[in-house]
């Protein structure tokens, strides 16, 4: 916090110097609210919703003679609760970024070298249209469909369709693909709503909401934490935020929380303690259950996790006390990083079902997502020739369940192409995905560098795009209507709608609006369904409004409030009831019940060896808001969490360059020294390592996690006998050595 | 009607570090270059696996008997009627002076279009006056942040006041409107 005299002067100083230049007039009314303005500035109101994260909170954008100044949280939007995070109230950064993209791009140099001068050449959106649809036509006749893939977001499963590939890429398997599975086996659903609010007892398994700033969520655990006296347990093996706030932090062995709650399941179980009541009428498979589970027990997790097995006792008594509590499960934190995720997020429903736990305030809550409607192509596509698709996701039928649908396995990918298997891949569309994303990058690279044809459909000219053939602008969410239904932390029907806050600033497009061209250029814009404004009012047709009465409305529609528990006996599983033994599971070969096989477990052998978990910073989201400049200005870089006492042993310094390397890959960063963190893990913050000069606050800011983990072929999850195609990230040895 | 004195009250225990508050500030006031008012601060204590961290929103506590003002030689730097301590920028003659008077070290010079300003928390009484919450309480994503009027014993902020707010560094005798509930282990 210190001002050094050097630097008083250099501002103070320089002040004086500018004051006497000013004058008498002295330091007039510079933005100060509080001071008369010459003219009043003519102030509009807007409706947005924040598409930087998935909480998609709602927010009121504040235009001020036509410029964009600031966003405010919707007190009535569930998700937003009134606020915005720091991304979300950096948004006008990323609107008016000069280093946006600003019209199509062409690349003129060769090779693909992320930060390597592309040698770019601005042509216009037909050239570029053209172009792309010839590429893809080129392929699309010597190897079939199939050899073009999509990589992104699920955007671009109709104009797949549309052109005959089955290959949808996206990023779900680093993501949230477990969790998804886990609950839609169990629950019937994709997701469940943590009701921290009204919960007593909060149990955490690297779950850190808190510490990536998820508005409500980390707002209703503190609330439930503080308004309702909840007792918050968090197992991590960082002292993450979230455990900061805990009562209790465990730091647990990575990658072993399964054998935790297996064993507190066994606890729960052996002693009588769950709600035979509630089990009868609502859970299907707790006889099978507790036959599995009586292996496993607490002195046999002990060994493995290093929580002692009393901790783990207590701990299942305090859970199954009868009082509502909730385990949270969000996305990546411990489940999908690692062997076994699936079984850990089925683990932790079934032991939030034989308490008693679902659908009760407190507990797990359904979700209440309001559904909308999605128009259909004027012509029904022909169906796919071709179903295997690159990423192996046919051989998953739980993560694929038809061919463009599901999650897939995005880490297989690189290693498909470049054994060619099951056939060549041409022409990739990369959509809304960095190369940070991409575990095991330089694999990926190798990849990319296979292909004939690459074309990234971003906002910024980052890494992605320098080596992409054909960069496409596309516009920022702040110029683009949503509508958006409430889904992450949906406890009632909600569903906001928002309007361009501007008109668009540069000569971009929506990707909606991009597929549907390429599609027409193809000759197959008769597949794809309709886009556009037209859309707005169709998609909630359902709910006898238009688009412009929802605005009207004040751009938030709410069902009732009124909490009407759901009837667990017709949920959209195997037997309608909550599912822990699934035959469908047993059918496709996979084990019906959650288990542990400790094949699964690697250990760090030596002292410059380190287990792997990875985090976020709460203002950053991934690697797309590095280049907006609040953000930047708080967080400009990325570093790596060493546990203080073993950096002293291993000779490193706070701020130290160090290097990290695995089987997979290389890189370095600053050392960040902490005592919060086992001496036996390294934690790097996700989403940094932009090489590309062309956005230039975000140049060079710190390691790229991807880079040392791995991205296992699909053969992986087959020998492990996962079912749902996780990625694993974290599932390597790291060697830490100062350089 | 008493005189009112305005006030804010952080819960340490809440704050989970997030800077939505420090960003909305900016938002709110226009600060160019980026100076924030607001910053936050990281605390770790203890040796693993006895461990704490907590984070602390840090701007100006408008100080009842505040150095700043008594270092300010053109008086630029002044109480308001509600008790919160603001720069006029008309007297402002850059000299920095209460930059290095503020023991909370919270203010940091900006150059603005005329020269140089000191950037500070004005407790957003702009918006306060309007009834409307302060740019950092209403974007706090966890609640932690609560202002009001200190001179109204039934406000929300007498209650949190209740709950064990305390001024920062209260050795030093500011006597700030600014108070913290500290973090519990
Ligand atoms: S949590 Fe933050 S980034 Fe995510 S939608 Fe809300 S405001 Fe945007
Ligand atoms: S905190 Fe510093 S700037 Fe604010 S009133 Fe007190 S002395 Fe002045
Ligand atoms: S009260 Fe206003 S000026 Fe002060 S820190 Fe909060 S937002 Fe900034
Ligand atoms: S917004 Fe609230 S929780 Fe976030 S840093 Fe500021 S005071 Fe803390």
């Amino acid at each position: 916090m210190g001002l050094t005299r050097r630097e008083f002067f250099k501002l103070g100083g320089g002040s004086i110097a500018a004051i006497a230049g000013a004058g008498i007039l002295g330091n007039s009314l510079f933005n100060n609210p509080e001071a008369p303005a010459y003219a009043a500035p003519r102030i509009e109101y807007k409706h947005g919703v924040c598409e930087i994260c998935e909480m998609n909170c709602a927010f009121l954008g504040k235009i001020e003679n036509g410029r964009l100044v600031k966003l405010e949280g919707k007190p009535k939007d569930q998700h937003s609760r009134g606020a915005l995070c720091a991304k979300g109230n950096s948004g006008i950064n990323m609107l008016y970024d000069p280093d946006r993209l600003k019209a199509p791009l062409l690349k003129t140099a060769p090779g693909r070298i992320p930060g390597q001068d592309p040698k770019w050449k601005k042509i216009s959106w037909d050239e570029a249209i053209n172009r792309a649809a010839s590429e893809i036509q080129k392929a699309i006749e010597k190897y079939g469909p199939q050899s073009v893939i999509w990589i992104g977001h699920n955007k671009g499963t109709d104009f797949l369709r549309a052109i005959g590939s089955p290959n949808n890429i996206n990023h779900q398997s680093t993501c949230n693909a477990v969790r998804i599975m886990a609950t839609r086996i169990t629950l019937g659903v994709a997701n469940y709503v943590p009701d921290f609010e009204n919960s007593k007892y909060i149990l955490c398994f690297g779950w850190d909401q808190l510490g990536k700033a998820k508005n409500s969520l980390a707002r209703g655990l503190i609330e439930g934490k503080i308004k309702n006296n909840a007792k918050v347990v968090v197992f991590d093996p960082r002292f993450s935020t979230t455990a900061s706030k805990a009562h209790e932090w465990i730091p647990i062995r990575p990658g072993t929380d399964l054998a935790v709650v297996l064993a507190m399941l066994n606890v729960i179980i052996s002693e009588g303690r769950y709600n035979a009541d509630f089990v009868a009428k609502y859970v299907e498979g707790f006889e099978e259950l507790a036959e599995e589970v009586k292996k496993y027990t607490p002195e046999w997790a002990s060994k493995i996790s290093d929580v002692p097995a009393g901790t783990i006792r207590r701990i299942a008594h305090e859970f199954s006390g009868g009082c509502p509590a909730v385990i949270p499960i969000h996305k990546r934190e411990a489940i999908q990083v690692r062997p076994g995720g699936f079984e850990l997020a089925r683990a932790c429903l079934a032991m939030m079902a034989i308490t008693g736990n679902i659908e009760r305030r407190g507990g797990a809550l359904l979700p209440r997502i309001a559904p909308l409607n999605y128009p259909k192509p004027k012509e029904k596509p022909p169906e796919l020739q071709v179903t295997e698709r690159i990423d192996g996701g046919h051989l998953f039928p739980l993560a694929v369940p038809k061919p463009l649908s599901g999650t897939g396995l995005y880490q297989s990918v690189p290693d498909m192409i470049l054994r060619g298997e099951p056939y060549p891949v041409k022409v990739a569309v990369v959509y809304g995905q960095s190369l940070q994303s991409m575990p095991e990058t330089e694999k990926w690279l190798k990849a990319f560098e296979k292909l004939d044809y690459v074309i990234n459909i971003n906002i910024y000219p980052d890494d992605m795009a320098t080596i992409s053939d054909l960069v496409l602008p596309e516009s920022v969410y702040l110029e683009t209507p949503h509508i958006s239904p409430r889904i992450t932390n949906a406890r009632y029907y909600q569903i906001a709608v928002a309007e361009p806050m501007v008109k668009k600033l540069y000569d971009t497009k929506e990707v909606d609006e991009i597929k549907y061209l390429l599609a027409k250029k193809l000759g197959v814009d008769k597949y794809m369904p309709p886009h556009g404004e037209k859309v707005l009012d169709y998609k909630l047709k359902r709910y006898g409004l238009t688009y412009k009465d929802a605005l009207k409305k004040g751009g938030i529609l709410n069902g009732s409030q009124k909490f009407t528990p759901k009837d667990l006996t017709s949920l959209r599983t195997e037997s309608g009831k909550i599912q822990i033994y699934s035959p469908k599971l047993k059918e496709l070969g996979y084990n019906p019940l959650p288990w542990f096989d400790e094949t699964w477990l690697i250990e760090p052998k030596a002292d410059d060896e380190f287990y792997l978990v990875t985090s976020r910073p709460p203002m950053h989201r991934h690697s797309k808001t590095h280049n907006m400049r609040w953000l930047h200005a708080i967080m400009p870089e990325g570093f790596i969490y060493i546990n203080a006492a073993k950096a002293e042993k291993l000779g490193i310094k706070d701020g130290d360059m160090v290097e990290l390397s695995s089987k997979y890959g290389k890189e370095t960063g600053k050392a960040k020294l902490i005592q919060g963190i086992r001496p036996d893990t390294i934690c790097v913050l996700h989403g940094f390592g932009n090489k590309s000069p062309y956005i230039k606050l975000a140049y060079n800011n710190g390691p790229n996690d991807s880079r040392i983990m791995p991205a296992y072929p699909k053969e992986v999850n087959m020998t492990l006998k996962d079912p749902v195609g996780a990625s694993m990230d974290c599932h390597v040895i790291v060697k830490v050595r100062k350089v | 009607m008493a005189k009112k004195r305005w006030g804010k009250i952080v819960d340490l225990n809440k704050c989970v570090g997030c800077h939505a508050c420090s960003v909305a500030c900016l938002a709110e006031n226009k600060v160019p270059n980026d100076k924030f008012r607001t910053k936050i601060i990281e605390h770790e204590e203890g040796i693993f696996p006895n461990v704490y961290r907590y984070t602390e929103k840090w701007s100006c506590n408008h100080c009842q008997k505040a150095p700043c003002v008594d270092a300010c030689p053109t008086k630029a730097s002044h109480y308001t009627e509600w008790g919160t301590v603001e720069v006029n920028p008309d007297l402002c003659i850059g000299c920095g002076y209460c930059v290095l008077a503020c023991p909370y070290r919270v203010r940091v010079m900006n150059e603005r279009e005329h020269g140089g300003l000191p950037e500070k928390c004005t407790l957003c009484t702009h918006r306060l006056e309007k009834g409307e919450k302060p740019a950092c309480e209403a974007s706090c994503i966890a609640g932690a942040i609560i202002t009001g009027d200190l001179n109204n014993p039934d406000s929300e902020i007498n209650k949190w006041m209740a709950k064990g707010a305390v001024e920062r560094r209260p050795d030093l005798k500011t006597h700030p409107n600014v108070f913290i509930i500290p973090y519990r282990r």
